[in-house]
C-alpha cells in the first residue's frame, strides 16, 4: 500500500490543504485512506476537514526518579546524560531538570544500584477520528513540552498498528514545516513526496531546501505549487528550481477565494465547492498523486 | 535592552513579512538589531534583501559511531534505542544518522565497546548588514539535523552580542513556527512577544497552543491578526482567545497582495510600498510597540 508524504520546507505554503483534500478526493473515488496528520506541534487536520477527534493513546516518556535509599551519588547518571537533564553535586542526590530529559534511559542504564526508577511525563497523546470514508491518526504535543519527536514516533506507531488490523489503499502524511528530525521521520520510506510550495522567493528558497532533503533520503518527489496566480508572484523561480533538481510540477492550485473560505468554514475545498477552479485542481493532484505513489511501491 | 520574539503555532501566518517591516520602521525610531531563529527556513534575509556572512559553525549534535571490526551484531543497541534509529543488517548494527539523537544510550550498553559518539554539525550562524541600517543575525540547520534549539540558542547569543556592540534598545527576532523546542528556545529570556495569527479554525487552535507556551514562561505578549478581514467572526474569536490569555490586542492587518508583490522585490511592503493598506496597518502596530517597549 502506497504512502505519500505532504510537506514543503516552508510553513503555510498549504501542505494540510492539499493532505486534507487529497485524501478526502480518494476517498471519494472509493479507497480506504489512512491520513497521519504528523505536524504535531501544530496539528490542524481535523480543522481542515471539520471533524472531532477522540484522545486514543497517551504519549508517556521516561523520566527519572532516584531512590535516595539506593543513590550512592557515585555521578555516572550526571556523566551519561548528554543533555545535562541530570546533574551531580558533590555529596548530594542528582538534580533534575526535566524539561532537558530526552528520555533517553541512559541514566537507568549507567546506575550501578539500580536507584533510578521512571516516573513517566506526559509528552502529547494521539487522536484519531473516522470521517468522510477517511481514518484520521493525529499526534498532539503538550504545549510547553519540547520533544515533539517521541509524540510524532508513536503516532506513526499507532497508524501502522491499525493497518494491520484492516487494509487500506493508501497512506497520506502531512508533515511538519521544516527539514528537522520529525520532517525526516514522516517523509523517511515514502514511496511519494509531495512538495507544496507558493510561487514567492520564501517559497522558493524553502523548496530547494526540502527537494535536497528528499534527495539525501531517496523519495521520489513531485512539486505542487500552490497559489499558482498569486498577485506578484514568481512562478517561473519554483518551476527554475524544480528543473534543476530533476522534480516534476504535479499540479498548480489556484489562488481561489473559495479555499480561504473552506479554511474558514472547516470544510474541504471538494465538498464546499465541488466544481471550483481549485476542486478540479485537487482532482488532477488525486490522480498524479495515485499513479506516481503506485508507480513508487511498484518500483521499490 | 529589550527583546520582541515573533511567533505564531502555525506556520506561513505571516512572521517574517510582519517582523521584516517592523524591523524598519522601529529602527526609524531606536536602534535595532534583528535575527532569524526559524533555522528550519531562515528567511528573514530574504525578505530584507540582505547576504548572510558565515561567522560561526554550531557543533552541538552527536551521533553514534559503530566500529564494525568490534560490533558482534548481539542486537542489545537496537533494543535500548528509543529513536529507532539502529538496525542490524548482515550481522552489524547500523545507525540511521538521520534518525540518530546521540544520547549515547547504545554505547553504554554495547558489551563489545564498538559504539562511540562523535560530535558533528549542526548548523551556521551568520550576520548580514542590511539597507535599512540595522544588522541581522541568521542561521540555519544542516538538512536534516536535530537540535535546532541549539542553533536557535547559537543565533541568539550572536544576536545579543552584535546589538550589545551596536548600543541598540531592541532585539526583534523572527521566531519558528510551532510550539515545540526551537520556539521554546526562541523565547528564552524574551521581554515581549507578538503572536501572529489568522482568523481561521486552525488559526484560533494554534493560537491557543502558542499562548500556553507564552504564558508557562510569563512574557507579555501582543496579538496581529493577518489577514482579518477573510473572516471578521473569526478575528473576533482570536482576539477574544488573546484576550482570555492574558494578551493586548495591537492590530489588525487586512488582505492585501502587495505584501506578496514586495517580497518579489525582497523588501518587506513598508519599504517597498508605505501607502499600502497592510504598510499602514504594521505602521499603527509599530507605534504600539514603541509606546509598550518605553
Amino acid at each position: 500500500m502506497p504512502r505519500v508524504a505532504v510537506t514543503g520546507g516552508k510553513g503555510g505554503t498549504g501542505k494540510t490543504t492539499v493532505a486534507a483534500n487529497t485524501a478526502y478526493t480518494l476517498a471519494q473515488m472509493g479507497l480506504r485512506v489512512l491520513l497521519i496528520d504528523a505536524d504535531v506541534d501544530a496539528p490542524s487536520s481535523s480543522r481542515f476537514l471539520g471533524v472531532s477527534t477522540a484522545r486514543v493513546l497517551d504519549v508517556m516518556s521516561f523520566l527519572p526518579a532516584v531512590d535516595p535509599e539506593k543513590c550512592t551519588m557515585c555521578g555516572l547518571c550526571a556523566q551519561a546524560c548528554r543533555p545535562h537533564a541530570l546533574v551531580h553535586v558533590e555529596g548530594r542526590l542528582p538534580m533534575l531538570f526535566p524539561e532537558l530529559c530526552s528520555g533517553c534511559e541512559a541514566c537507568k542504564l549507567v546506575c550501578p544500584s539500580n536507584a533510578i526508577t521512571d516516573s513517566q511525563k506526559l509528552l502529547g497523546w494521539v487522536n484519531k477520528a473516522e470521517a468522510h470514508g477517511i481514518t484520521l491518526v493525529e499526534g498532539e504535543l503538550q504545549p510547553t513540552e519540547a520533544r515533539s519527536t517521541l509524540v510524532l514516533l508513536k503516532a506513526m506507531e499507532y497508524a501502522r498498528s491499525l493497518k494491520s488490523e484492516r487494509s487500506y489503499d493508501m497512506t497520506i502524511v502531512d508533515t511538519a514545516p521544516g527539514t528537522h528530525c520529525n520532517v525526516i521521520h514522516a517523509i523517511r520510506g515514502a514511496d511519494l513526496a509531495l512538495a507544496v510550495t507558493e510561487p514567492t522567493p520564501l517559497g522558493v528558497h524553502d523548496l530547494e531546501l526540502i527537494l535536497k532533503l528528499t534527495q539525501k533520503l531517496q523519495v521520489r518527489t513531485a512539486v505542487v505549487l500552490n497559489r499558482a496566480d498569486l498577485p506578484g508572484g514568481t512562478p517561473e523561480e519554483v518551476e527554475r528550481i524544480a528543473s534543476r533538481h530533476h522534480t516534476p510540477i504535479v499540479a498548480e492550485i489556484p489562488l481561489d477565494p473559495l479555499v480561504q473560505s473552506s479554511h474558514i468554514q472547516g470544510k474541504p475545498v471538494l465538498e464546499l465547492a465541488p466544481s471550483s477552479r481549485a476542486a478540479e485542481a485537487f482532482r488532477t493532484l488525486a490522480k498524479a498523486v495515485l499513479e506516481l505513489a503506485s508507480a513508487g511501491a511498484f518500483l521499490a | 535592552m529589550k527583546e520582541l520574539v515573533v511567533v505564531s503555532g502555525k506556520g506561513g501566518v505571516g512572521k517574517t513579512s510582519i517582523a521584516a517591516s517592523l524591523a524598519v520602521l522601529l529602527s526609524r525610531k531606536l536602534k535595532v538589531t534583528a535575527a532569524d531563529t526559524d533555522v528550519d527556513a531562515p528567511n528573514l534575509a530574504i525578505v530584507l534583501g540582505a547576504d548572510v556572512r558565515r561567522e560561526l559553525d554550531v557543533r552541538s549534535s552527536e551521533k553514534a559511531v559503530v566500529d564494525v571490526s568490534k560490533c558482534t551484531g548481539c542486537g542489545k543497541c537496537v533494543e535500548v534505542c528509543k529513536f529507532n534509529s539502529i538496525t542490524l543488517a548482515e550481522g552489524k548494527a547500523v545507525v540511521d544518522r538521520l534518525a540518530c539523537e546521540g544520547c549515547g544510550a547504545c554505547s553504554i550498553v554495547c558489551p563489545a565497546n564498538a559504539i562511540s559518539i562523535v560530535q558533528v554539525k549542526t548548523g551556521e550562524v551568520g550576520v548580514a548588514d542590511t539597507e535599512y541600517g540595522f544588522k541581522l543575525v541568521s542561521g540555519h540547520l544542516e538538512i536534516g539535523e536535530a537540535n535546532s534549539g541549539h542553533v536557535v540558542t547559537a543565533v541568539k547569543w550572536l544576536a545579543r552580542r552584535k546589538a550589545e556592540e551596536e548600543g541598540a534598545d531592541l532585539l526583534i527576532v523572527d521566531g519558528p513556527p510551532g510550539i515545540g523546542c526551537p520556539v521554546i528556545a526562541s523565547l528564552a529570556a524574551a521581554s515581549h512577544a507578538l503572536v501572529v495569527s489568522e482568523p481561521t479554525p486552525a488559526g484560533a487552535w494554534n493560537l491557543t497552543r502558542i499562548i500556553q507556551v507564552i504564558n508557562h514562561f510569563k512574557i507579555p505578549f501582543m496579538l496581529v491578526v493577518n489577514k482579518w478581514n477573510l473572516s471578521p467572526q473569526y478575528t473576533t474569536a482570536l482576539e477574544a482567545i488573546a484576550k482570555q490569555g492574558g494578551g493586548e490586542l495591537a492590530a489588525r492587518i487586512p488582505v492585501d497582495y502587495t505584501i506578496a508583490e514586495a517580497m518579489a522585490m525582497r523588501k518587506p511592503v513598508v519599504a517597498y510600498k508605505p501607502e499600502a493598506e497592510s504598510s499602514k496597518a504594521i505602521a499603527k502596530l509599530a507605534d504600539i510597540i514603541l509606546e509598550r517597549l518605553s
